[in-house]
This record gives C-alpha cells, sequence and structure tokens, in this order.
C-alpha cells in the first residue's frame, strides 16, 4: 500500500459531487480483511512471541493533543471550498434552460457539511437564502412562512430543508406545500440542502416527482489525506509527519520527504471505510486518534515563547485496532433507538420539540438523551440534541440492524 | 454368536455404559443447545433472531434421531426381521395407547418441515392468539398478549386453522379501528390518518400504509393498516396510532361514534 504524501498547494479538488445514484461508499478491500482475519487467528497462536515485540512508540510515551493543538493540526473543514466546488459544478444547469427542473437537491449525510456549503455559496455570491420556518409554524401550517418566500425568476438557496418539517401529524403539510411550490417553478430557480436521513424520510412523505440530486463524493483514503492536509494550520515554516504510533509507518506528510518506509499502515482506509467517507465523521475520529510525545509539546511551547519556528513535528496516529468507538448502552432499549431515529431524521432537536415527537415521558427522554451523551453518541450545542460525529457510524449499524429506516449514505 | 431370530441382545451383551452416556449426553446437549441459542436469539434482533430460533426444534430433532440410531443397535440384534418386528411392536402399542400423543408427534415432525409457526410468529390457534416461544416435540408454547402461558399440542394442525401474522419475518400487519360519525370529511380524514401512521416512531416505513374507510349504518369505519419496525411492537404501535388519531381527529372536530362499541366487541379476536 502506498502513502500518499501530498503538497500543500496540491490543485487536485478536494470536493467532488455526483448525482446520488452513483454514491459509493468506501470499502476495505476483501483481500485485506481476509489477510487481516488470518493474521489475527495466528496471533493466536503465537501469544508468546507477540509479547515480545515492542511497539514502535508505545501508549505511554503518548499524549493526546489539547484543543488549541488540534484547532492547529485539524481544524473545520473547508466548507467554503466546498460552495465553490458546489457552483462549478452546478454552472452547466445554471444556464441551461433547466425545462421542468427549478430545483437541484444537495443531499449529505450528517456532519458531511451540506447547509455549510450552501451557506458558503450564498454568502460569496450573495445569493438570496432561504430560512427555515420555526416550528410553531411547521405546526400551524402557516400560511405565512410561504408568503416570505422567492418569487418567480430568483435565485435562492435553501440550506436546510429537515428544517421544514416535524414527524408529527400536523407537521408534514408545510413541507408538501413548499415542495409542490418549489418544484412547479413559482419559486424561480433553486438549491435545496437536505440531510440524508431527512431525504429518506421525505421520499415516503412527498409523492411528487423528485428534482435531481447530488452529493458529495465519499471520501477514500486519498480525499482523505487531501482534506486533513487542508485542515492543517502550521506555525511558520512547520512541517507535520503524521506516522502509525505501533509501527512507525507513515501515513502522509506535509513536507517533502520522501517516504521510503517498508511500513504500512491501513488506518486511512480502515478510517474511509467506517466513516463510510463522511468528511466530518471521519475528521472526528481522525482528532482523536492523533497523539504527540509530551516533549514533543514542551519544545512547541518554547519555540512559541520565542517566537521560533518548528522544523518539522511528528504527530502519531493511534492504530485503527486500539481506537476505541463510542458503543450503544448494553442493553440499547426501544426508548434508545427512538430518541436516535428522530433526532438523525431532523438533523438534532431540542428537548421541547423530541418530547413533542416522541411517544415518551419527558423523563424518559431526559434519561435517554443522558445515557447517550454519557455514552459518547449524542452531542448538545446551541439547544439541539444531535448525534455525535464520533458515534454517527454505531448508531446508524444499530438503527440499520434493527429495521428502522435508514439514510443510503 | 448371536441368535437373529432373538430381538434384543442379551444383557451381557449390552453396554449399558454406553447406551447411559448416549442417552445422557443427549439429553445434556438438547437442554445446553436450547438455553444457549435462545439466550444468543435474545441479544439479536431481525430475522437473525427468527432464524436462530427456528433452528431450536431441527437442532433438537437432529440429536434425539442420532441418539436413537446410537442407541438402536446397541439394544437389539440389527437384522431386518427384528426391526420389523421392532416397529411394528411399537407401532401397535403407541398407537394404541398414545394416539393423541403420536398424532402430535408426528405433527410436530411435520411442523418442521412445513414451518406452519416458528418461534417468534405470532399466530392465532383455536381463538389464541400470541407469541410463539418454543416448539417441543408435541407441543408449541405461545404466551399471550396479557403475558399467559398457553400450550398448544401440534395435533391442532391437523383440523385448526392456524393464523400466523408474520410467518417467520418482520413483517406484522396491525390493523387500527377509528369508529366515525358520518358526517365528515372522508378525504382529510383519509388523509390525517396516513400522516398519523406515517409519523409514529413505531412505523416500518418500507412497506405499505393503507386506510380503508367503510360505511356503515351507524357511521363510519376507518381501518388504519400499517406495520411496526418490530412485531413484538405491536400492542404499542396501535395504542400510539389510536392516540394520536384520536388526537389528530379532534383537533379537526370530527366527531367519534359511540355505536360502533357493540361491533367492535363482536369482530375482536386478539389481533390487533
Amino acid at each position: 500500500m502506498t502513502n500518499p504524501s501530498l503538497k500543500q498547494d496540491d490543485t487536485q479538488k478536494i470536493w467532488e459531487f455526483i448525482p446520488i445514484s452513483e454514491y459509493k461508499s468506501p470499502e476495505v478491500p476483501v483481500s485485506q480483511v481476509t489477510r487481516k482475519g488470518l493474521s489475527q487467528i495466528w496471533r493466536i497462536f503465537r501469544q508468546e512471541e507477540e509479547k515480545s515485540e515492542v511497539a514502535f512508540k508505545p501508549e505511554s510515551d503518548l499524549r493526546t493533543l489539547d484543543a488549541s493543538q488540534l484547532e492547529q493540526i485539524s481544524s473545520a473543514p473547508n466548507w467554503e471550498a466546498g460552495g465553490s466546488a458546489l457552483r462549478e459544478t452546478l454552472q452547466t444547469w445554471l444556464k441551461s434552460d433547466r425545462i421542468g427542473q427549478n430545483i437541484v437537491f444537495l443531499v449529505e449525510p450528517p456532519h458531511g457539511g451540506h447547509a455549510e456549503k450552501l451557506m458558503a455559496w450564498a454568502t460569496q455570491n450573495d445569493v438570496t437564502i432561504v430560512s427555515p420556518p420555526t416550528p410553531e409554524q411547521i405546526m400551524e401550517n402557516a400560511d405565512v412562512w410561504l408568503a416570505s418566500l422567492p418569487e418567480r425568476d430568483t435565485f435562492w438557496i435553501y440550506p436546510t430543508l429537515e428544517k421544514t418539517y416535524l414527524r408529527h401529524a400536523s407537521g408534514l403539510s408545510l413541507m408538501r406545500r413548499f415542495l409542490d411550490r418549489a418544484a412547479s417553478g413559482a419559486m424561480g430557480l433553486g438549491v435545496i440542502g437536505c440531510d440524508s436521513w431527512a431525504w429518506a424520510y421525505l421520499q415516503h412523505v412527498w409523492h411528487g416527482s423528485w428534482p435531481s440530486a447530488i452529493t458529495s463524493k465519499a471520501s477514500d483514503q486519498t480525499q482523505l489525506v487531501r482534506q486533513f492536509q487542508r485542515m492543517l494550520r502550521p506555525k511558520r515554516g512547520t512541517t507535520y509527519l503524521f506516522c502509525q504510533a505501533d509501527n512507525g509507518a507513515p501515513l502522509f506528510s506535509t513536507g517533502k520527504e520522501d517516504n521510503n518506509s517498508e511500513k504500512t499502515s491501513d488506518y486511512l482506509q480502515q478510517l474511509a471505510a467506517f466513516s463510510h467517507g463522511n468528511i466530518g465523521v471521519a475528521q472526528a475520529i481522525w482528532r482523536d486518534s492523533l497523539c504527540i510525545e509530551p516533549d514533543e509539546a514542551l519544545r512547541e511551547k518554547q519555540n512559541d515563547d520565542e517566537d521560533a519556528t518548528l522544523a518539522s513535528q511528528v504527530i502519531w496516529v493511534t492504530p485503527w485496532d486500539d481506537l476505541e468507538h463510542p458503543s450503544l448502552p448494553a442493553k440499547a432499549s426501544e426508548q434508545v433507538a427512538f430518541v436516535l431515529h428522530t433526532l438523525l431524521l431532523h438533523n438534532g432537536l431540542s428537548f421541547e420539540l423530541l418530547q413533542q415527537l416522541l411517544p415518551l415521558a419527558g423523563n424518559q427522554i431526559m434519561e435517554t438523551v443522558s445515557q447517550l451523551t454519557e455514552a459518547g453518541l449524542v452531542t448538545y450545542q446551541d439547544k439541539t440534541w444531535k448525534v455525535a460525529a464520533r458515534g454517527y457510524p454505531v448508531v446508524r449499524s444499530y438503527l440499520k440492524s434493527n429495521g428502522y429506516l435508514c439514510d443510503a449514505f | 454368536m448371536n441368535d437373529s431370530s432373538q430381538l434384543f441382545r442379551d444383557l451381557s451383551q449390552i453396554n449399558l455404559v454406553q447406551v447411559g452416556l448416549i442417552l445422557v449426553g443427549s439429553w445434556l446437549l438438547i437442554a445446553t443447545s436450547q438455553r444457549l441459542l435462545q439466550q444468543v436469539a435474545s441479544r439479536l434482533t431481525g430475522r437473525y433472531r427468527l432464524f436462530l430460533l427456528a433452528s431450536v426444534p431441527v437442532l433438537r430433532l437432529l440429536i434425539i434421531v442420532i441418539a436413537i440410531v446410537l442407541t438402536i443397535p446397541r439394544l437389539i440384534n440389527p437384522t431386518f426381521e427384528n426391526l420389523v418386528a421392532l416397529l411394528g411392536a411399537a407401532g401397535l402399542a403407541l398407537g394404541f395407547a398414545f394416539k393423541d400423543y403420536v398424532s402430535s408427534l408426528i405433527a410436530g415432525i411435520v411442523t418442521l418441515f412445513e414451518m406452519p409457526y416458528r418461534p417468534g410468529d405470532w399466530i392465532e390457534v383455536d381463538g389464541t392468539y400470541g407469541e410463539v416461544k418454543t416448539i417441543s416435540m408435541r407441543s408449541v408454547k405461545i404466551v399471550t398478549p396479557d403475558d399467559t402461558v398457553v400450550i398448544v399440542p401440534h395435533l391442532k394442525l391437523w383440523d385448526q386453522l392456524i393464523f400466523n401474522a408474520n410467518d417467520g419475518g418482520q413483517h406484522l400487519l396491525c390493523v387500527t379501528d377509528f369508529y366515525l360519525h358520518p358526517n365528515h370529511d372522508a378525504a382529510r380524514v383519509k388523509h390525517i390518518l396516513y400522516d398519523v401512521a406515517l409519523t409514529s416512531s413505531f412505523v416500518q416505513l418500507g412497506k405499505p400504509i393503507n386506510v380503508i374507510v367503510l360505511d356503515k349504518p351507524w357511521g363510519t369505519h376507518y381501518r388504519l393498516k400499517a406495520y411496526p419496525v418490530d412485531p413484538r411492537q405491536q400492542f404499542h404501535f396501535v395504542t400510539d396510532l389510536t392516540i394520536r388519531g384520536k388526537d389528530a381527529l379532534r383537533q379537526i372536530g370530527v366527531e367519534f361514534s359511540a355505536l360502533s362499541v357493540m361491533e367492535s366487541t363482536q369482530q375482536y379476536s386478539g389481533k390487533p
């Protein structure tokens, strides 16, 4: 396996958009899975010899990064670039006759950044942004929100379609009316962002003719390297080399080092497959995997004080098999599934709305949400409960195996 | 030298230890496999759970057959004549003494092949509705929604209608009834009830939702048909649909019909 090493000014695209029917999640090759399985069986019989092997960088010699270091090494994804790439992708559609196709959907999985990309596009190009209705307007099927929508001959962007409905008997009508209107062309030309779970649910809610939808291409290991490189905010002249902690295998570097190491790492491939190529999820795991040596941190601090530059810094990456992922409570009840599914269908909800939508008592919901927060599966931000990026793959697989409606990503 | 006309071996020829070990071993295997598989199945969901539960009686039959095959040659001289005599005598005795019992045993074997019910299925036999918990050689144990265990002998299979609501699968149709005063906007009510099911936390969205409207002399009968995610949720699902359906209908001022109570009581069979 090769370890991609890319330059900072690499011009290759980090965002690519494809029709959702062409979406394909990265996979770990069967040969690799088989080889790994066999080597694990082999290890069982060679326990004595294994014990004598020493990890390249023992865990005890490393420490995780603090918030400021994480911000320096893995800052937020570049959504602005995503917005620009999206605009380029839709250029042809924007300039064409568009007969019968007045809207295009951008569908992304949770933490995939559909709203951020569309907001970036809208703000960069001064495009009309449609704000979502309030929960009260949704429940009342309020005409006032529909009246505030753009008229014909306007180009508009609506970043969060998932905020237009509530899974409640009174919470679907406004969404249907909005889609009827948007699809008819009465609102002019628009791009609508939608979370993939809401998208899956809305296929059962609105029975009109769905316009075309696009999504970000799933990030494979090469794409992940490009993304991670662009998340670096290095101090002047600093280059980073990312190596796997157990065997020293280089993952990638930001410098010009030649990769002569014989050691290889399947970390990025595993990460791409586990996160389904979802950059938000991959980044959350990536941030949890990064470690440095305590003396490296000290050296960096001294250099900061002296305003000097650091030549090169090795960042150690926890091996994939040693990573601990959040897990569901041992006896996950029906309540857990309901809360998680409802949160995903709405891409996050306040406690009051959860109470309104779930067939559970307030204290049951609170208990479940607390339990899930403790397990690292749910986070609370801006008065909204959301499935955490770090816990999303586990939650998705749990809901899927239990027969709940899932997204296609 | 063995005398072929002698059915059973001499006591001195029979290795009682071996026979005992086979019997005890089989019993242990059956008990362990039953407990183990049921424990594993309780941790699983969906089709894996149903598959594992269904394999319990098959495995038990397999162990019993192997135990018999291993035991018979150790007890009798396995000549053709002896086997015919043994089977004939056993058949005659069993036929008279345990007619129903044997009938149930044979029906039990038939159930393994025809599979009219499997563990995890929701069935109704002779007016009793419940979930199949275990299938033994002679009978099937079902647990009703009121948590009552009912043992139904397999021989019911010969002459009774057996209603299987999910037939080995995850999909079990639930019907929720609404009885309304006839003076209302039926199209709107139908639409609202559809949304009530569509927005339920329990609903299986991969399966269709239907609203059937029937006009009766006392009013209008709505039957909301939908599938829960898990068959075990059926009663909670119907409760949820009823509560939210009534709430939604009350909000638009639809009146409920009280005259339908008598009819609904007559129709009730236990299954939602």
